[in-house]
Protein backbone atom coordinates (compact mmCIF):
# COMPACT_ATOMS: atom_id res chain seq x y z
CA UNK A 1 0.00 0.00 0.00
CA UNK A 2 2.32 2.74 1.15
CA UNK A 3 4.56 1.37 -2.32
CA UNK A 4 1.63 2.30 -4.09
CA UNK A 5 1.13 5.56 -2.70
CA UNK A 6 4.79 6.39 -3.49
CA UNK A 7 4.52 5.04 -6.46
CA UNK A 8 1.45 7.40 -7.52
CA UNK A 9 3.09 10.42 -6.11
CA UNK A 10 6.58 9.99 -7.97
CA UNK A 11 5.27 9.55 -10.84
CA UNK A 12 2.34 12.15 -10.84
CA UNK A 13 4.61 14.97 -9.85
CA UNK A 14 7.88 13.89 -11.99
CA UNK A 15 6.96 10.92 -14.96
CA UNK A 16 3.80 11.95 -16.12
CA UNK A 17 3.32 15.83 -14.73
CA UNK A 18 0.29 17.06 -15.48
CA UNK A 19 0.88 20.35 -17.32
CA UNK A 20 4.32 19.43 -18.84
CA UNK A 21 3.31 15.76 -20.04
CA UNK A 22 -0.53 15.30 -19.96
CA UNK A 23 -0.96 19.08 -20.77
CA UNK A 24 -3.52 19.83 -18.10
CA UNK A 25 -3.71 23.32 -16.78
CA UNK A 26 -2.13 24.98 -19.41
CA UNK A 27 -3.88 28.53 -19.32
CA UNK A 28 -2.80 29.42 -15.34
CA UNK A 29 0.75 28.05 -16.62
CA UNK A 30 0.67 30.52 -18.94
CA UNK A 31 -1.29 33.65 -17.42
CA UNK A 32 0.36 32.93 -13.55
CA UNK A 33 3.51 32.19 -14.31
CA UNK A 34 5.22 36.05 -14.36
CA UNK A 35 6.37 36.11 -10.78
CA UNK A 36 7.50 33.22 -8.87
CA UNK A 37 5.31 34.49 -5.84
CA UNK A 38 2.47 34.67 -7.42
CA UNK A 39 3.15 31.20 -9.30
CA UNK A 40 3.74 29.78 -5.88
CA UNK A 41 0.30 31.32 -4.85
CA UNK A 42 -1.51 29.84 -7.18
CA UNK A 43 0.12 26.20 -6.76
CA UNK A 44 -0.86 26.24 -3.10
CA UNK A 45 -4.37 27.21 -3.91
CA UNK A 46 -4.89 24.42 -6.39
CA UNK A 47 -2.79 22.20 -4.28
CA UNK A 48 -5.72 22.67 -1.72
CA UNK A 49 -8.62 22.40 -4.41
CA UNK A 50 -7.59 19.35 -6.01
CA UNK A 51 -6.41 17.28 -2.69
CA UNK A 52 -10.10 18.64 -1.67
CA UNK A 53 -11.82 17.42 -5.09
CA UNK A 54 -10.29 14.09 -5.68
CA UNK A 55 -11.60 13.71 -2.00
CA UNK A 56 -15.23 14.69 -2.49
CA UNK A 57 -15.79 13.73 -5.87
CA UNK A 58 -14.54 10.31 -5.16
CA UNK A 59 -17.02 10.29 -2.59
CA UNK A 60 -19.97 11.68 -5.10
CA UNK A 61 -18.64 8.60 -7.26
CA UNK A 62 -18.96 5.93 -4.92
CA UNK A 63 -21.79 6.37 -2.79
CA UNK A 64 -23.96 8.51 -5.04
CA UNK A 65 -23.35 8.03 -8.86
CA UNK A 66 -22.66 4.30 -8.97
CA UNK A 67 -24.65 2.93 -6.62
CA UNK A 68 -27.46 4.59 -8.87
CA UNK A 69 -26.50 4.11 -11.93
CA UNK A 70 -26.04 7.81 -12.77
CA UNK A 71 -22.26 6.95 -13.90
CA UNK A 72 -23.40 9.54 -16.97
CA UNK A 73 -23.50 12.43 -14.68
CA UNK A 74 -20.11 12.25 -13.69
CA UNK A 75 -19.19 15.37 -15.68
CA UNK A 76 -21.70 17.18 -14.72
CA UNK A 77 -21.84 16.28 -10.90
CA UNK A 78 -18.07 16.85 -10.73
CA UNK A 79 -17.83 20.13 -12.13
CA UNK A 80 -20.74 21.53 -9.96
CA UNK A 81 -18.55 20.21 -6.81
CA UNK A 82 -15.39 21.95 -8.00
CA UNK A 83 -17.63 25.26 -8.35
CA UNK A 84 -18.43 25.22 -5.32
CA UNK A 85 -15.88 24.39 -3.80
CA UNK A 86 -13.77 26.73 -5.40
CA UNK A 87 -16.18 29.50 -3.75
CA UNK A 88 -15.83 28.13 -0.44
CA UNK A 89 -12.04 28.45 -0.62
CA UNK A 90 -12.36 32.03 -1.81
CA UNK A 91 -14.44 32.94 0.94
CA UNK A 92 -12.42 30.89 3.54
CA UNK A 93 -9.04 32.74 2.11
CA UNK A 94 -11.15 36.37 1.95
CA UNK A 95 -11.72 36.23 5.33
CA UNK A 96 -8.93 34.23 7.10
CA UNK A 97 -5.96 35.38 4.64
CA UNK A 98 -6.77 38.52 3.23
CA UNK A 99 -3.00 38.70 1.70
CA UNK A 100 -3.21 35.29 0.19
CA UNK A 101 -6.51 36.46 -1.19
CA UNK A 102 -5.05 39.99 -2.91
CA UNK A 103 -1.85 38.27 -4.04
CA UNK A 104 -3.95 35.72 -6.14
CA UNK A 105 -6.75 37.91 -7.46
CA UNK A 106 -8.84 37.00 -9.74
CA UNK A 107 -7.42 33.56 -10.56
CA UNK A 108 -8.92 32.47 -7.57
CA UNK A 109 -12.24 32.25 -9.18
CA UNK A 110 -10.14 30.73 -12.41
CA UNK A 111 -9.63 27.56 -10.39
CA UNK A 112 -12.84 25.96 -11.62
CA UNK A 113 -12.24 26.27 -15.35
CA UNK A 114 -8.74 24.76 -14.68
CA UNK A 115 -8.78 21.50 -16.29
CA UNK A 116 -6.24 19.88 -13.89
CA UNK A 117 -9.16 20.27 -11.22
CA UNK A 118 -11.80 18.50 -13.07
CA UNK A 119 -8.97 16.02 -15.23
CA UNK A 120 -8.02 14.71 -11.91
CA UNK A 121 -11.25 13.75 -10.49
CA UNK A 122 -12.15 12.17 -13.76
CA UNK A 123 -8.74 10.29 -14.12
CA UNK A 124 -9.26 9.01 -10.20
CA UNK A 125 -12.72 7.36 -11.72
CA UNK A 126 -10.33 5.72 -14.91
CA UNK A 127 -7.80 4.54 -12.74
CA UNK A 128 -9.85 3.27 -10.74
CA UNK A 129 -8.41 4.49 -7.33
CA UNK A 130 -9.25 3.91 -3.75
CA UNK A 131 -10.25 7.29 -1.53
CA UNK A 132 -6.86 7.20 0.09
CA UNK A 133 -5.10 6.79 -3.72
CA UNK A 134 -7.06 9.43 -5.42
CA UNK A 135 -6.30 11.83 -2.53
CA UNK A 136 -2.92 11.16 -2.73
CA UNK A 137 -2.85 11.60 -6.73
CA UNK A 138 -4.84 14.62 -6.54
CA UNK A 139 -2.44 16.28 -4.27
CA UNK A 140 0.75 14.74 -5.71
CA UNK A 141 -0.48 15.65 -9.55
CA UNK A 142 -1.12 19.08 -7.90
CA UNK A 143 2.47 19.53 -6.05
CA UNK A 144 3.90 18.77 -9.68
CA UNK A 145 1.59 21.68 -11.70
CA UNK A 146 3.45 23.53 -8.52
CA UNK A 147 6.87 22.58 -9.46
CA UNK A 148 6.54 22.93 -13.14
CA UNK A 149 5.03 26.37 -12.60
CA UNK A 150 7.20 28.02 -9.77
CA UNK A 151 10.31 26.77 -12.48
CA UNK A 152 8.60 28.51 -15.31
CA UNK A 153 8.26 31.12 -13.36
CA UNK A 154 11.37 31.23 -12.27
CA UNK A 155 12.70 30.99 -16.06
CA UNK A 156 10.79 34.09 -17.18
CA UNK A 157 11.70 36.58 -14.67
CA UNK A 158 14.95 36.28 -16.35
CA UNK A 159 13.19 35.89 -19.56
CA UNK A 160 12.41 39.52 -19.05
CA UNK A 161 15.48 41.44 -19.19
CA UNK A 162 16.36 39.31 -22.32
CA UNK A 163 16.80 40.14 -25.95
CA UNK A 164 13.83 38.73 -27.71
CA UNK A 165 12.97 39.02 -31.81
CA UNK A 166 10.24 40.64 -31.83
CA UNK A 167 7.50 38.55 -33.41
CA UNK A 168 8.38 35.72 -30.56
CA UNK A 169 7.72 38.43 -27.38
CA UNK A 170 4.97 37.93 -24.77
CA UNK A 171 3.30 33.64 -25.38
CA UNK A 172 5.53 32.21 -28.39
CA UNK A 173 8.59 32.65 -26.05
CA UNK A 174 6.76 31.54 -23.22
CA UNK A 175 5.71 28.33 -24.87
CA UNK A 176 9.02 27.33 -26.51
CA UNK A 177 10.53 28.14 -23.02
CA UNK A 178 7.81 25.50 -21.47
CA UNK A 179 9.06 22.86 -24.31
CA UNK A 180 12.22 23.27 -22.81
CA UNK A 181 11.25 22.63 -19.58
CA UNK A 182 9.09 19.76 -20.56
CA UNK A 183 12.34 18.16 -22.53
CA UNK A 184 13.94 18.27 -19.25
CA UNK A 185 11.02 16.40 -17.56
CA UNK A 186 11.13 13.86 -20.82
CA UNK A 187 14.21 12.52 -18.70
CA UNK A 188 12.20 11.39 -16.10
CA UNK A 189 10.27 8.97 -18.32
CA UNK A 190 13.09 6.67 -17.99
CA UNK A 191 12.72 5.65 -14.39
CA UNK A 192 11.64 2.55 -13.70
CA UNK A 193 9.24 2.43 -10.40
CA UNK B 1 -24.89 36.59 -38.96
CA UNK B 2 -21.48 36.40 -41.61
CA UNK B 3 -19.98 39.16 -39.74
CA UNK B 4 -20.20 36.64 -35.99
CA UNK B 5 -18.99 33.64 -38.61
CA UNK B 6 -15.96 35.34 -39.88
CA UNK B 7 -15.07 36.75 -36.45
CA UNK B 8 -14.61 33.79 -34.99
CA UNK B 9 -12.66 31.87 -37.81
CA UNK B 10 -10.46 34.73 -38.38
CA UNK B 11 -10.73 38.01 -36.87
CA UNK B 12 -10.87 36.62 -33.01
CA UNK B 13 -10.00 33.41 -34.39
CA UNK B 14 -9.85 31.48 -30.43
CA UNK B 15 -6.65 29.93 -31.22
CA UNK B 16 -4.21 32.08 -33.15
CA UNK B 17 -5.54 35.61 -31.44
CA UNK B 18 -7.23 34.97 -27.84
CA UNK B 19 -5.01 32.05 -27.21
CA UNK B 20 -7.91 29.98 -25.59
CA UNK B 21 -8.09 26.28 -24.98
CA UNK B 22 -4.69 25.25 -25.26
CA UNK B 23 -5.14 22.26 -23.41
CA UNK B 24 -7.21 20.56 -26.08
CA UNK B 25 -5.00 22.39 -28.38
CA UNK B 26 -1.87 20.99 -27.21
CA UNK B 27 -2.70 17.44 -26.09
CA UNK B 28 -4.49 16.02 -28.80
CA UNK B 29 -2.82 17.48 -31.92
CA UNK B 30 -0.70 14.57 -31.82
CA UNK B 31 -2.80 13.25 -34.84
CA UNK B 32 -4.58 15.44 -37.22
CA UNK B 33 -7.33 12.46 -37.15
CA UNK B 34 -7.70 13.21 -33.33
CA UNK B 35 -7.89 17.36 -34.21
CA UNK B 36 -10.62 16.80 -36.66
CA UNK B 37 -12.37 15.28 -34.24
CA UNK B 38 -11.56 17.15 -31.28
CA UNK B 39 -12.54 20.26 -33.39
CA UNK B 40 -15.68 19.33 -34.43
CA UNK B 41 -16.89 18.06 -31.02
CA UNK B 42 -15.73 21.20 -29.41
CA UNK B 43 -17.99 22.87 -32.72
CA UNK B 44 -21.18 21.11 -31.99
CA UNK B 45 -20.84 21.71 -28.40
CA UNK B 46 -20.10 25.41 -29.00
CA UNK B 47 -23.31 25.64 -30.90
CA UNK B 48 -25.69 24.00 -28.90
CA UNK B 49 -24.63 25.93 -26.03
CA UNK B 50 -24.84 28.93 -27.51
CA UNK B 51 -28.53 28.37 -28.86
CA UNK B 52 -29.62 26.86 -25.74
CA UNK B 53 -28.40 29.78 -23.70
CA UNK B 54 -29.36 32.30 -26.25
CA UNK B 55 -32.89 30.73 -25.83
CA UNK B 56 -33.27 30.48 -22.34
CA UNK B 57 -31.44 33.91 -21.63
CA UNK B 58 -34.03 35.78 -20.31
CA UNK B 59 -34.86 33.53 -17.60
CA UNK B 60 -31.25 33.65 -16.26
CA UNK B 61 -30.87 36.14 -13.04
CA UNK B 62 -27.50 37.48 -13.50
CA UNK B 63 -26.09 36.05 -10.01
CA UNK B 64 -26.72 32.13 -11.08
CA UNK B 65 -26.01 32.84 -15.10
CA UNK B 66 -22.29 31.06 -14.79
CA UNK B 67 -23.70 28.21 -13.34
CA UNK B 68 -26.28 27.74 -15.47
CA UNK B 69 -24.23 27.81 -18.62
CA UNK B 70 -21.96 25.68 -16.88
CA UNK B 71 -24.65 23.19 -16.70
CA UNK B 72 -26.25 24.16 -19.54
CA UNK B 73 -22.39 23.00 -21.12
CA UNK B 74 -21.32 20.17 -19.38
CA UNK B 75 -25.06 18.41 -20.63
CA UNK B 76 -24.49 19.08 -24.24
CA UNK B 77 -20.57 18.18 -23.73
CA UNK B 78 -22.05 14.45 -22.06
CA UNK B 79 -24.34 14.05 -25.04
CA UNK B 80 -21.25 14.21 -27.22
CA UNK B 81 -19.57 11.64 -24.98
CA UNK B 82 -22.08 9.44 -25.12
CA UNK B 83 -22.73 9.55 -28.79
CA UNK B 84 -19.06 9.06 -29.42
CA UNK B 85 -18.80 5.71 -27.18
CA UNK B 86 -21.54 4.97 -29.19
CA UNK B 87 -20.50 5.53 -32.45
CA UNK B 88 -17.41 6.50 -33.05
CA UNK B 89 -15.77 4.49 -30.49
CA UNK B 90 -12.02 4.53 -31.60
CA UNK B 91 -11.97 8.46 -31.47
CA UNK B 92 -13.93 8.44 -28.06
CA UNK B 93 -10.90 6.44 -27.09
CA UNK B 94 -7.96 8.17 -28.17
CA UNK B 95 -9.33 11.61 -27.27
CA UNK B 96 -10.12 9.95 -23.76
CA UNK B 97 -10.84 12.52 -21.10
CA UNK B 98 -10.59 15.92 -23.22
CA UNK B 99 -13.99 15.27 -24.05
CA UNK B 100 -15.64 15.63 -20.74
CA UNK B 101 -13.28 18.08 -20.47
CA UNK B 102 -14.48 20.36 -23.35
CA UNK B 103 -16.70 21.02 -20.40
CA UNK B 104 -14.18 23.94 -19.02
CA UNK B 105 -12.51 25.25 -22.11
CA UNK B 106 -12.36 28.23 -21.81
CA UNK B 107 -13.68 29.33 -25.45
CA UNK B 108 -17.23 27.88 -24.81
CA UNK B 109 -18.16 29.76 -21.27
CA UNK B 110 -16.39 32.85 -22.70
CA UNK B 111 -19.20 32.79 -25.39
CA UNK B 112 -21.66 31.95 -23.90
CA UNK B 113 -20.70 34.77 -21.20
CA UNK B 114 -19.41 37.50 -23.55
CA UNK B 115 -21.90 36.47 -26.99
CA UNK B 116 -24.79 34.11 -26.62
CA UNK B 117 -26.13 35.84 -23.54
CA UNK B 118 -26.37 39.37 -25.64
CA UNK B 119 -27.38 37.80 -29.10
CA UNK B 120 -30.71 36.70 -30.74
CA UNK B 121 -31.16 33.29 -31.54
CA UNK B 122 -29.76 32.72 -35.13
CA UNK B 123 -26.58 35.18 -34.41
CA UNK B 124 -25.34 32.78 -31.68
CA UNK B 125 -25.61 29.80 -33.34
CA UNK B 126 -23.52 31.50 -36.12
CA UNK B 127 -20.86 32.98 -33.70
CA UNK B 128 -20.34 29.51 -32.17
CA UNK B 129 -19.81 27.87 -35.52
CA UNK B 130 -17.26 30.59 -36.17
CA UNK B 131 -15.81 29.97 -33.00
CA UNK B 132 -15.97 26.29 -33.20
CA UNK B 133 -14.11 25.73 -36.77
CA UNK B 134 -11.85 28.96 -35.90
CA UNK B 135 -10.94 26.40 -32.78
CA UNK B 136 -10.68 23.28 -35.35
CA UNK B 137 -8.69 25.55 -38.11
CA UNK B 138 -5.91 26.22 -35.00
CA UNK B 139 -6.17 22.30 -33.93
CA UNK B 140 -5.42 21.31 -37.58
CA UNK B 141 -2.49 23.51 -38.23
CA UNK B 142 -0.37 22.25 -35.28
CA UNK B 143 -1.88 18.32 -35.61
CA UNK B 144 -0.82 18.71 -39.33
CA UNK B 145 3.13 20.03 -37.99
CA UNK B 146 2.85 17.77 -35.64
CA UNK B 147 1.68 14.57 -37.39
CA UNK B 148 3.96 15.87 -40.49
CA UNK B 149 7.29 16.14 -38.67
CA UNK B 150 7.20 13.65 -36.15
CA UNK B 151 5.57 10.92 -38.01
CA UNK B 152 6.24 11.74 -41.38
CA UNK B 153 1.91 11.06 -42.17
CA UNK B 154 -0.93 13.17 -43.07
CA UNK B 155 -4.11 11.82 -41.73
CA UNK B 156 -2.06 8.46 -41.36
CA UNK B 157 -0.83 8.04 -44.99
CA UNK B 158 2.69 8.30 -45.10
CA UNK B 159 4.16 11.49 -46.98
CA UNK B 160 8.02 10.35 -47.47
CA UNK B 161 8.17 6.94 -48.37
CA UNK B 162 10.39 4.47 -46.39
CA UNK B 163 13.58 6.50 -46.09
CA UNK B 164 12.37 9.25 -44.07
CA UNK B 165 13.25 9.07 -40.01
CA UNK B 166 10.59 11.07 -38.45
CA UNK B 167 11.86 13.61 -35.77
CA UNK B 168 10.13 12.03 -33.20
CA UNK B 169 10.66 14.89 -30.54
CA UNK B 170 7.43 16.62 -32.53
CA UNK B 171 4.95 14.04 -31.16
CA UNK B 172 6.53 14.04 -27.99
CA UNK B 173 4.92 16.76 -25.17
CA UNK B 174 7.94 19.28 -25.59
CA UNK B 175 7.55 19.50 -29.51
CA UNK B 176 4.00 20.46 -28.92
CA UNK B 177 4.80 23.73 -26.74
CA UNK B 178 7.51 24.64 -28.68
CA UNK B 179 6.01 24.34 -32.30
CA UNK B 180 2.89 26.25 -30.89
CA UNK B 181 5.08 28.70 -29.96
CA UNK B 182 6.90 29.16 -33.65
CA UNK B 183 3.71 28.92 -35.01
CA UNK B 184 2.12 31.88 -32.87
CA UNK B 185 5.48 33.96 -33.50
CA UNK B 186 5.00 33.43 -37.65
CA UNK B 187 1.25 34.64 -36.83
CA UNK B 188 2.74 37.48 -35.19
CA UNK B 189 5.13 38.35 -37.82
CA UNK B 190 2.83 38.23 -40.57
CA UNK B 191 0.44 40.50 -38.30
CA UNK B 192 3.66 42.98 -37.86
CA UNK B 193 4.47 42.67 -41.42
CA UNK B 194 0.95 43.73 -42.73
CA UNK B 195 0.85 46.36 -40.51
CA UNK B 196 3.96 47.81 -41.97
CA UNK B 197 2.75 47.63 -44.96
CA UNK B 198 -0.73 49.05 -44.69
CA UNK C 1 -33.59 34.91 2.31
CA UNK C 2 -36.49 35.07 -0.68
CA UNK C 3 -34.33 35.37 -3.62
CA UNK C 4 -31.62 32.66 -2.39
CA UNK C 5 -35.00 29.88 -2.64
CA UNK C 6 -35.57 31.62 -5.82
CA UNK C 7 -32.39 30.86 -7.48
CA UNK C 8 -31.74 27.54 -6.21
CA UNK C 9 -34.55 26.63 -7.67
CA UNK C 10 -34.09 28.02 -11.18
CA UNK C 11 -30.81 26.44 -10.92
CA UNK C 12 -32.39 23.79 -9.68
CA UNK C 13 -35.01 22.94 -12.59
CA UNK C 14 -32.05 23.70 -15.28
CA UNK C 15 -30.27 21.18 -13.52
CA UNK C 16 -33.01 18.86 -12.99
CA UNK C 17 -34.22 19.23 -17.39
CA UNK C 18 -30.17 18.97 -18.31
CA UNK C 19 -30.40 15.60 -16.00
CA UNK C 20 -33.52 14.73 -17.94
CA UNK C 21 -32.46 14.85 -21.36
CA UNK C 22 -29.14 13.09 -20.12
CA UNK C 23 -30.96 9.81 -19.02
CA UNK C 24 -32.59 10.18 -21.85
CA UNK C 25 -29.57 9.95 -24.24
CA UNK C 26 -27.81 7.66 -22.14
CA UNK C 27 -30.76 5.18 -22.36
CA UNK C 28 -30.85 5.69 -26.10
CA UNK C 29 -26.92 4.88 -26.56
CA UNK C 30 -26.87 2.17 -23.48
CA UNK C 31 -27.43 -0.93 -25.41
CA UNK C 32 -25.54 0.47 -28.86
CA UNK C 33 -22.43 1.21 -26.57
CA UNK C 34 -22.87 -2.38 -24.81
CA UNK C 35 -23.20 -4.19 -27.96
CA UNK C 36 -20.79 -2.44 -29.34
CA UNK C 37 -17.73 -3.53 -26.53
CA UNK C 38 -19.11 -6.94 -26.73
CA UNK C 39 -18.59 -7.52 -30.45
CA UNK C 40 -15.20 -5.98 -30.42
CA UNK C 41 -14.06 -8.51 -27.51
CA UNK C 42 -15.80 -11.43 -29.30
CA UNK C 43 -14.35 -10.11 -33.14
CA UNK C 44 -10.90 -9.88 -31.00
CA UNK C 45 -10.85 -12.89 -28.97
CA UNK C 46 -11.65 -14.96 -32.21
CA UNK C 47 -8.96 -13.99 -34.26
CA UNK C 48 -6.52 -14.35 -31.92
CA UNK C 49 -7.01 -18.14 -31.96
CA UNK C 50 -7.56 -18.27 -35.49
CA UNK C 51 -4.69 -20.06 -36.41
CA UNK C 52 -6.10 -23.40 -34.51
CA UNK C 53 -8.13 -25.19 -36.30
CA UNK C 54 -11.71 -26.78 -35.51
CA UNK C 55 -12.31 -24.33 -32.93
CA UNK C 56 -15.97 -24.83 -31.85
CA UNK C 57 -16.88 -20.85 -31.59
CA UNK C 58 -19.97 -21.50 -30.24
CA UNK C 59 -18.75 -23.18 -26.68
CA UNK C 60 -17.00 -19.75 -25.54
CA UNK C 61 -17.40 -19.87 -22.19
CA UNK C 62 -15.85 -16.47 -20.22
CA UNK C 63 -14.57 -16.00 -16.82
CA UNK C 64 -13.66 -13.01 -14.77
CA UNK C 65 -10.06 -12.79 -13.47
CA UNK C 66 -8.67 -10.80 -11.00
CA UNK C 67 -5.28 -11.55 -9.32
CA UNK C 68 -2.99 -8.98 -7.43
CA UNK C 69 0.30 -8.19 -9.71
CA UNK C 70 -1.14 -9.84 -12.99
CA UNK C 71 -2.82 -7.99 -16.07
CA UNK C 72 -5.50 -9.72 -17.17
CA UNK C 73 -9.57 -9.30 -17.01
CA UNK C 74 -10.90 -12.36 -17.78
CA UNK C 75 -9.85 -15.71 -19.76
CA UNK C 76 -12.55 -17.23 -22.17
CA UNK C 77 -12.25 -20.82 -23.37
CA UNK C 78 -13.26 -22.76 -26.90
CA UNK C 79 -13.49 -26.16 -26.78
CA UNK C 80 -11.87 -28.01 -30.11
CA UNK C 81 -13.24 -30.51 -31.83
CA UNK C 82 -10.78 -33.38 -30.85
CA UNK C 83 -11.95 -32.05 -27.00
CA UNK C 84 -8.68 -30.30 -25.98
CA UNK C 85 -8.99 -26.37 -25.04
CA UNK C 86 -7.85 -23.10 -26.40
CA UNK C 87 -7.84 -19.53 -24.82
CA UNK C 88 -8.22 -16.12 -25.40
CA UNK C 89 -7.32 -13.96 -22.51
CA UNK C 90 -8.67 -9.98 -22.18
CA UNK C 91 -5.33 -8.60 -20.43
CA UNK C 92 -4.82 -4.53 -19.98
CA UNK C 93 -1.13 -3.81 -18.58
CA UNK C 94 0.42 -0.82 -18.07
CA UNK C 95 2.08 0.99 -20.76
CA UNK C 96 3.55 4.79 -21.16
CA UNK C 97 0.34 6.71 -21.54
CA UNK C 98 -2.28 4.95 -19.76
CA UNK C 99 -3.53 0.91 -20.05
CA UNK C 100 -3.03 -0.96 -23.21
CA UNK C 101 -5.86 -3.31 -23.95
CA UNK C 102 -4.93 -7.10 -25.80
CA UNK C 103 -6.39 -10.35 -26.48
CA UNK C 104 -4.07 -12.47 -26.29
CA UNK C 105 -4.60 -16.72 -27.72
CA UNK C 106 -3.23 -19.51 -25.75
CA UNK C 107 -3.38 -22.76 -26.45
CA UNK C 108 -3.49 -25.86 -23.83
CA UNK C 109 0.38 -26.16 -24.49
CA UNK C 110 0.76 -23.03 -22.80
CA UNK C 111 2.03 -21.39 -26.52
CA UNK C 112 1.09 -17.95 -27.55
CA UNK C 113 -0.88 -18.37 -30.64
CA UNK C 114 -1.53 -15.14 -31.71
CA UNK C 115 -2.17 -11.35 -30.47
CA UNK C 116 -4.23 -8.63 -30.93
CA UNK C 117 -3.88 -5.08 -29.74
CA UNK C 118 -7.32 -3.96 -29.33
CA UNK C 119 -6.15 -0.53 -27.55
CA UNK C 120 -2.99 1.08 -27.79
CA UNK C 121 -4.62 5.14 -28.17
CA UNK C 122 -3.08 6.06 -24.79
CA UNK C 123 0.68 5.05 -26.52
CA UNK C 124 2.66 7.97 -27.94
CA UNK C 125 1.08 7.97 -31.62
CA UNK C 126 3.58 6.94 -33.81
CA UNK C 127 5.92 5.62 -31.19
CA UNK C 128 4.35 3.70 -28.66
CA UNK C 129 1.47 2.70 -30.77
CA UNK C 130 3.62 1.00 -33.24
CA UNK C 131 3.25 -2.13 -30.72
CA UNK C 132 0.07 -2.69 -32.79
CA UNK C 133 1.78 -3.42 -35.79
CA UNK C 134 2.14 -6.38 -37.18
CA UNK C 135 6.03 -6.79 -37.66
CA UNK C 136 6.15 -6.69 -33.85
CA UNK C 137 3.32 -9.43 -32.79
CA UNK C 138 3.38 -11.48 -35.31
CA UNK C 139 6.95 -12.26 -33.24
CA UNK C 140 4.70 -13.67 -30.53
CA UNK C 141 2.92 -16.41 -32.45
CA UNK C 142 4.86 -19.45 -30.77
CA UNK C 143 6.33 -18.35 -27.82
CA UNK C 144 5.90 -20.19 -24.10
CA UNK C 145 6.06 -19.56 -20.78
CA UNK C 146 8.17 -16.23 -19.35
CA UNK C 147 9.08 -13.99 -22.73
CA UNK C 148 12.00 -11.79 -22.42
CA UNK C 149 12.80 -8.81 -24.65
CA UNK C 150 15.84 -8.06 -26.04
CA UNK C 151 16.89 -4.24 -27.80
CA UNK C 152 18.91 -5.87 -30.52
CA UNK C 153 19.46 -9.33 -31.06
CA UNK C 154 16.23 -11.36 -29.66
CA UNK C 155 17.23 -15.54 -29.41
CA UNK C 156 15.09 -18.26 -28.03
CA UNK C 157 12.09 -16.90 -26.25
CA UNK C 158 12.87 -13.64 -26.69
CA UNK C 159 10.81 -10.46 -28.92
CA UNK C 160 13.06 -7.40 -30.39
CA UNK C 161 11.37 -4.35 -29.01
CA UNK C 162 10.03 -1.58 -30.48
CA UNK C 163 12.81 0.94 -31.29
CA UNK C 164 12.22 3.86 -29.14
CA UNK C 165 9.28 2.33 -27.32
CA UNK C 166 10.12 0.06 -24.55
CA UNK C 167 8.70 0.79 -22.22
CA UNK C 168 5.39 -0.05 -24.82
CA UNK C 169 6.97 -3.25 -25.67
CA UNK C 170 7.78 -4.32 -22.11
CA UNK C 171 3.91 -3.44 -21.36
CA UNK C 172 3.30 -6.00 -23.96
CA UNK C 173 5.53 -8.78 -23.10
CA UNK C 174 4.22 -8.67 -19.45
CA UNK C 175 0.72 -8.90 -20.82
CA UNK C 176 1.49 -11.95 -22.66
CA UNK C 177 3.17 -13.37 -19.94
CA UNK C 178 0.35 -12.44 -17.18
CA UNK C 179 -1.67 -14.35 -20.01
CA UNK C 180 -0.26 -17.79 -20.41
CA UNK C 181 0.00 -17.99 -15.79
CA UNK C 182 -3.30 -17.01 -16.27
CA UNK C 183 -4.20 -19.79 -18.62
CA UNK C 184 -1.94 -22.10 -16.49
CA UNK C 185 -3.85 -21.45 -13.71
CA UNK C 186 -7.18 -21.86 -15.34
CA UNK C 187 -6.19 -25.19 -16.52
CA UNK C 188 -4.88 -26.83 -13.27
CA UNK C 189 -8.47 -26.00 -11.43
Amino acid sequence: MLRDILVIAISAIFIENFVLVKFLGICPFLGVSKKIQTAMGMGMAVTFVMAMASALTWCINHFILQPCGLDYLQTIAFILVIAALVQLVEMFLQKMLPGLYNALGIYLPLITTNCAVLGVALLNIQNEFNLIKSIVYGASAALGFTLAIVLFAGVREHLEFSEIPEALKGFPIALITAGLISIAFLGFSGLQI
Amino acid sequence: MRKAFINGLITENPTFVQLLGMCPLLAVTTSVANAIGMGLSATVVLMCSNVAISLIRRFIPDKIRIASFVVVIAGFVTLVDLMLKAYLPALSQSLGIFIPLIVVNCIILARAEAFASKNNVLNSAFDGLGMGLGFTLGLLTLASVREIIGNGTFLGFPLFGQSYRPAIMAILPPGGFILLGLILGTVNAVKARRKKNA
Amino acid sequence: MRDYVRLGGILFIITASVALVLSIGNHATKERQKALTDETANKARLEVISSAEDVLEDTAETMEYSKEGSSVKSVTSYKKSDGSHIYAVFCTPKGYGGEISMMVGVDDKLTVTDISITDSTKETPGLGSRVGDTAFLSQFAGKGKNIGINKNQPEGNEIQAVTGATISSKAVVKGTNDAIDAVEEVMGR
